[in-house]
């Protein structure tokens, strides 16, 4: 803050910022500049500024932060440092940034997990794999917003911004359970051969990427014959359970898979639906994406 | 139904050399089109992209572009339609 106090002797304004004690206070107008360091109280007094618009601007030898201030004659101001903490998750390996239009932020690498510290607030589109994905709105100092490009499904995070959401459709019976980790299917029994499908509430605009991955597990079949895990994409919304989309991977025997499914021949669609269908068998979904 | 797939795993509607026959029910109703322009890589087996990604079977995907194989079933299931329409016309069923 910067407190307004009368002039006294001399002639001009006295400008006081309070800024984080020993930055670099400076103060500009007209080609005059004037600076000094801040104590540490965080003070820095200038005195016999002519009125007018002057340009303060602070920095730590990192950051920078500048505002303009009018003054009549003595004036207060604010100017601080804005952070905000981006935490986001991508699958290993992918190419991840974000940009508010004017600064582009890349990961350091492709683990799967950056903590990206952004210095302005605003509207932050988060890139993957070359591609937006989605736009953060930042707006609150010291804040932690998080963001799951590439994911469809995370771990109980139904990633709503791309998704909308998930759903499901039952058949026979089969059960579905949206848990705080996972989404569980249990068919229950063989008998008439149940299934159930979970998916997205909302097409997804997938286009451009080239394949479905998902982290399942067929935890029990209850008929070898046509016991499936299945992951996939329909063209059109699913309305009804155990049937298979447009494109589509499965495995049938009891155990823990990462399941692809090849999605270069629908790279041109926009609009799909990814689904997580169990059929006369028990399993989870821990984690769907695309790359 | 009975499709035949080579050595890329691309499917066939007639046998053939070095094809092989595999059982399905995904693609009933489908025509010639729609049923070649997909690939189809068995349970157990894997199939490479050019890529490099590799998917495991059983998988069922288009390796022509999706909508092409889609305006050729719409254009088939028209012709079955107007086909139906004229037997039953010939018949003297009215509809």
């Amino acid at each position: 803050m910067i407190g307004r106090t009368n002039a006294v002797g001399g002639s001009g304004g006295t400008l006081t910022v309070t800024a984080p004690a020993g930055v670099t206070v400076t103060v500009t107008k007209d080609g005059k500049t004037k600076t000094k360091v801040a104590g540490t109280d965080g003070v820095a007094v200038f005195k016999g500024l002519s009125t007018g618009d002057w340009t303060v601007t602070i920095t730590d030898g990192t950051h920078t932060a500048s505002k303009t201030v009018t003054i009549t004659l003595d004036y207060a101001a604010a100017i601080t440092f804005f952070t905000a903490t981006l935490h986001i998750t991508y699958p290993a390996g992918a190419a991840c940034a974000v940009t508010n239009g004017d600064t582009i932020l890349t990961a350091p690498d492709t683990s799967g997990i950056w903590e990206c510290t952004v210095t302005e607030p605003g509207d932050w589109i988060i890139r993957y794999q070359g591609k937006d994905w989605q736009t953060l709105s930042v707006t609150e100092d010291k804040s932690t917003v998080n963001a799951y490009p590439g994911y469809l499904y995370y771990n109980g995070n139904q990633c709503q911004s791309v998704t909308g959401g998930w759903t499901s459709v039952s058949k026979k019976n089969a059960n579905i359970v949206f848990n705080d980790q996972n989404i569980a299917i249990d068919s229950l029994k063989s008998t008439d051969q149940p299934a159930g499908t979970a998916f997205t509430a909302n097409s997804c605009n997938i286009a451009g990427f080239s394949t479905l991955r998902a982290d399942v597990e067929m935890i029990k079949g209850y008929a070898s014959a046509v016991q499936k895990i299945e992951v996939g994409v329909s063209t059109n919304e699913i309305t009804s359970a155990g049937s298979s989309g447009d494109v589509f991977a499965n495995q049938t025997s009891p155990g823990i898979y990462t399941i692809s499914a090849d999605l270069s021949g629908l790279t041109d669609t926009a609009g799909l639906y990814p689904y997580f269908m169990v059929y006369t068998a028990s399993g989870e979904l821990y984690q769907m994406w695309v790359e | 139904m009975t499709i035949y797939i080579d050595n890329d795993y691309k499917c066939h509607t007639a046998s053939g050399d070095s094809l092989t026959a595999i059982e399905t029910d995904f693609f009933a109703g489908k025509c010639q089109d729609y049923i070649e322009g997909y690939r189809f890589v068995p349970a157990g087996e894997s199939w490479t992209r050019f890529d490099g990604a590799v998917f495991s079977g059983e998988m069922i995907a288009p390796w022509k572009p999706w909508q092409e194989l889609s305006d050729a079933q719409a254009a088939y299931e028209r012709k079955q339609l107007a086909e139906y329409e004229e037997a039953l016309k010939i018949m003297g069923v009215s509809l």
